[in-house]
């Protein structure tokens, strides 16, 4: 088991640079990401299938955490499950691939990741999910199929696709590995699993009303699939071209895994958000293959074999720095926080879906409109010209102070600084600026409400 | 040892072609519109030492994204000349010497020295080509050079000495310009074809293709990052206005196709695809035929301008003429008419001189025409010695870039339109102005950017038919501060 371990140890140490370089550079150890704060805050997530209105169990189980320990508890949580993840990613690996060089690089590929660092630096519920995942697929292997069907049982609640993909993993090696009368072993766990699950799940949510995650974002925008593009939990596009060349080019096999399959993976991670995360490792063990496949292969072109093994390894490497280099300079800030905790906590506070994390963790009830029904109303409050237009919007929200930050005003909300809300705060006596942080950029403004209002 | 006659002829060609671009470019003492932007680069690098990326004049101050080998390529030259003489006279010497790397890509498709010479002396006169970097210090005067080098090493390959340097001019190629992307989609059509003609795919093709596909998409991606972040795969498209990109594709027809290729490459390029695609069948010809259909992909997509995308094509379709030449002369020695071949080359080089020759040449010293007047940049060094280094001038968006280098003040916008938010708007915002008979319109856009000064040169005033701003009524808002062949005026109102 020493491997295992020295691979887990590099994934936390990995993570854990990336973190202790964004507390040096932003000036204190914060999380990073509004996915973070969601879950310390135990909010609902507005993407969530199941409803934006109740907590996911995930949120749920964190926010249980006392306040002083969640932060902590947000670093510290998926360093551990990402460590874990690796470990087991490692022995699926060993237990699929006899070559050592292979190995090598399909952990590389995995580790050195944007998708391998989002899990282990952000408090989402994929961290947990993924290695429970990875845990169920392992016992399978194993031939210990009780706790690969606890395991699965156990994603239930916390995430629906996870559980889904725990299920494929039970029927695929099931029915490969373990039982002489495969296909019916196979259906007797998958109804354990989904029985177990589905009363797992309505047990937690008649008790605490939290539901398991399912993500409803569906996307065409290469932005939110490739992390190269700026996506947080997206594919490389180095990955990805060699996954899709290995298919092409090497067509590598995974046991009773039919290769049409692994074409539908592709247009799958593109389009469905809940399903990158677990897709990324696919590509990262084909994307591995390859690499590997070139350095032992014999080229035609004895010249090109070094260039281009170190030209894609320089690619992985390049995506994966590039992803620490957001997550090293992403919001929030320690100013931003500390702004938040400012303001009063009398009324409604009005900013961008991006800060609606961070008001919902420091206490403060938000309106951040996107992504909810209140849409239009939200759209007529910021995009006012005047204050006519402006104030009854504002006053039948409750809103009493309007937090504005930079990127709000180049492009995130605003376009320029005489546009809609912005105009009139400038302009109307109801709108005092509260304090601001010019070096930061932070303005909390107080709105006060008409007589009337 | 002598040159042979063939090398000479060659040698000629290269120093005539050389003549007439130099002679073409000092014909204005300034460079095009676009050539600005690199002299701006190349000045700053020569002082520096770096390229411009924070641009305070750019848009009012703005990020650059862009490769920059070819300003550090022209700043060492211009440490030896002024810059603006480096920038007149190295692009046209690059492209003066692509005349033989064209003729060695011939030789090694055709093996037949008068057809590559005759189809390098096509490749030097391409209208687009000619017009297009003659004035302009334009970057693919490198990015051709690079891009032929690359085409011959792959062509020689899989010798040694080729294998290094396909992956030196690749590398190259790379780090000037994204164009090379369409080297790698060219060698990619070029094994499809091969594919789909039933003809075997050396393994070594598909190593280059693994090798250009991974070296080009990670240099694109360490120097454009930052607008892939902002616009994902759209950056392709470089942020242009959808109104400047429609103004760009609309108005080309047949004729003007046909016009921009020439008609003797055109006729002999084309017939030298259907040659190969239905006899021939020879795999380094299909290189050059994937790499002209790569290129035309790209223009259909509108990924290449119009001029960009006739000028590649054009030189594809000059190299691969040497085929169809080289058939022609092969047929006609074979019959009792022989002696007809010399008189069949003369027939060639007389009917180019017609139809490609002379149509070049007008289009380019057209375009010197087009190039600032001195009447422009004394308005401008003028503007210079007269007002605040951080007072905004608005010119058209062509003239934004030399605007910053003669007045060294901020403008609106000018031609690099990447990183540039709402990009839409001002673009529009700085045409509006030109046209709008309202005050109070113009006042409010102006207000909007910050515009202290707005410059009507004779150049934009003679192609948009004005003399006078449309809404230009007395001076109680704009003030004709400098009135000679070109005007500028000062705003002073403010809307509130």
């Amino acid at each position: 088991m020493r491997l295992p371990a020295i691979v887990a140890l590099s994934a936390v140490v990995l993570a854990f640079a990336v973190l202790l370089i964004r507390g040096h550079v932003q000036g204190d150890l914060v999380l990073a990401g509004t996915e973070s704060y969601r879950v310390l805050a135990g909010s609902a997530s507005s993407m969530n299938v199941f409803g934006s209105q109740r907590p996911d169990t995930f949120a749920w189980l964190v926010s249980a955490v006392p306040g002083q320990m969640r932060v902590g508890f947000g670093v510290v949580l998926p360093l551990v499950f990402g460590a874990l993840f690796c470990s087991l990613f490692y022995l699926l690996v060993r237990f699929g691939v006899r070559s050592d060089v292979s190995a090598a690089f399909m952990i590389g590929a995995a580790l050195i990741s944007p998708a391998m660092l989002y899990l282990s630096t952000t408090l989402s519920v994929y961290s947990v999910s993924l290695s429970l995942v990875a845990a169920c697929a392992w016992f399978v292997s194993r031939r210990r199929l009780g706790m690969a069907v606890l395991c699965a049982t156990c994603v239930a609640p916390l995430d629906v696709f996870g559980w889904l993909v725990s299920m494929v993993f039970v029927v695929l090696f099931s029915s490969g590995v373990s039982v002489p009368d495969r296909w019916r072993a196979a259906r007797i766990h998958v109804f354990f699993i989904a029985l177990g699950g589905v009363a797992l799940s309505l047990f937690i949510f008649f008790a605490t009303g939290a539901v398991p995650f399912l993500s409803s974002a569906l996307t065409l925008d290469a932005r939110h699939a490739f992390s190269s593009l700026g996506a947080s939990a997206g594919i490389p596009l180095g990955v990805l071209l060699l996954f899709l060349i290995n298919l092409f080019l090497r067509r590598t096999r995974i046991r009773l895994v039919p290769p049409a399959l692994l074409w539908l993976l592709v247009p799958l991670a593109y389009v469905v958000d809940a399903t990158r995360v677990y897709v990324f490792f696919v590509f990262a063990y084909y994307a591995g293959d390859l690499l590997a496949w070139f350095l032992v292969a014999r080229w035609q072109v004895k010249f090109l074999r070094p260039a281009t093994v170190l030209l894609i390894s320089c690619t992985i490497l390049f995506s994966a720095l590039s992803f620490a280099d957001r997550i090293v300079l992403d919001d929030p800030s320690p100013a931003l926080l500390a702004a938040i905790r400012q303001i009063p906590l009398d009324g409604l506070v009005l900013s961008h879906e991006s800060y609606g994390s961070y008001l919902a963790y420091e206490g403060r009830e938000s309106f951040v409109g996107m992504g909810s029904s209140d849409d239009s109303r939200f759209g007529r409050a910021v995009f006012a010209r005047s204050i006519a237009d402006a104030g009854p919007v504002l006053d039948e929200l409750g809103v009493r102070h309007i937090l504005v930050t930079d990127e709000m005003k180049n492009g995130l909300l605003w376009d320029d600084a005489n546009q809609g809300l912005l105009f009139v705060m400038a302009h109307s006596d109801r709108f005092l600026l509260e304090f601001s942080l010019p070096s930061q950029g932070i303005e909390v403004w107080a709105y006060a409400p008409s007589d009337g209002g | 040892m002598g040159l042979s006659r063939y090398s000479l002829i060659l040698v000629l060609v290269v120093f005539f072609v050389f003549s007439v671009r130099v002679f073409i470019a000092f014909q204005t003492p300034y460079l095009d519109y676009e050539g600005y932007g690199v002299l701006r680069q190349v000045e700053h690098i020569v002082d520096t030492g770096l390229p411009l990326y924070h641009d305070p004049l750019s848009y009012g101050g703005r990020v650059r994204v862009f490769s920059p080998l070819y300003y550090y390529v022209l700043s060492f030259f211009a440490f030896m000349v002024s810059p603006i003489v480096a920038l007149k006279i190295v692009p046209n010497l690059f492209l003066a010497c692509s005349v033989f790397l064209v003729y060695l890509v011939c030789m090694q498709l055709t093996k037949s020295k008068e057809a590559s010479l005759l189809a390098a002396a096509f490749s030097s006169f391409i209208p687009p080509l000619l017009a297009g970097t003659v004035n302009s210090a334009s970057i693919y005067a490198l990015a051709i050079p690079l891009m032929l080098l690359v085409v011959l090493s792959i062509l020689r390959l899989p010798a040694r000495s080729a294998s290094i340097s396909v992956m030196l001019f690749t590398c190259l190629l790379a780090l000037t310009h994204p164009i090379a992307a369409a080297l790698v989609v060219g060698v990619a059509l070029w094994i499809a074809l091969l594919k789909l003609e039933s003809l075997k795919v050396e393994q070594y093709q598909w190593e280059i293709l693994l090798f250009t596909l991974f070296l080009v998409a990670w240099i694109n991606f360490i120097f454009y990052k930052t607008a892939f972040l902002a616009y994902g795969l759209a950056a392709v498209w470089q942020n242009i206005p959808t109104a400047l990109l429609s103004q760009h594709f609309s108005s080309i027809g047949m004729l003007d196709v046909i016009y921009a290729l020439g008609v003797l490459p055109l006729l002999l390029g084309v017939y030298a695809a259907y040659s190969v695609f239905f006899h021939h069948r020879s795999r380094q010809h299909f290189l050059v035929i994937a790499l002209g259909l790569g290129v035309l992909g790209l223009l259909l997509l509108r990924i290449v301008s119009g001029q960009v995308g006739f000028m590649m094509l054009g030189l594809f379709l000059s190299i691969i003429s040497a085929h169809t030449l080289r058939v022609l002369l092969m047929h006609v020695r074979k019959t009792k008419m022989a002696w007809l071949a010399p008189s069949l080359l003369v027939f060639f080089i007389i009917s180019f001189f017609f139809t490609s020759f002379v149509q070049a040449v007008s289009l380019s010293s057209q375009r010197v025409g087009y190039a600032p007047s001195g009447e422009t940049v004394r308005a401008l060094m003028w503007l210079r010695d007269n007002s605040h280094p951080y007072q905004t001038v608005l010119g058209s968006v062509e003239e934004g870039q030399m605007i910053e280098y003669y007045a060294q003040r901020p403008t609106v916008a000018d031609l690099d339109f990447l990183m540039i938010p709402g990009i839409e708007s001002v673009y529009g915002e700085v045409s509006k102005v030109y046209r709008t008979q309202l005050e109070t319109e113009a006042v409010g856009i102006m207000n909007k950017h910050g515009v202290s000064y707005i410059l009507y040169s004779p150049e934009h005033m003679v192609s948009k038919g004005i003399s006078v701003p449309a809404f230009y009524s007395d001076n109680t808002c704009f003030a004709l501060i400098y009135e000679e062949a070109a005007r500028i005026y000062n705003v002073h109102c403010e809307i509130r």
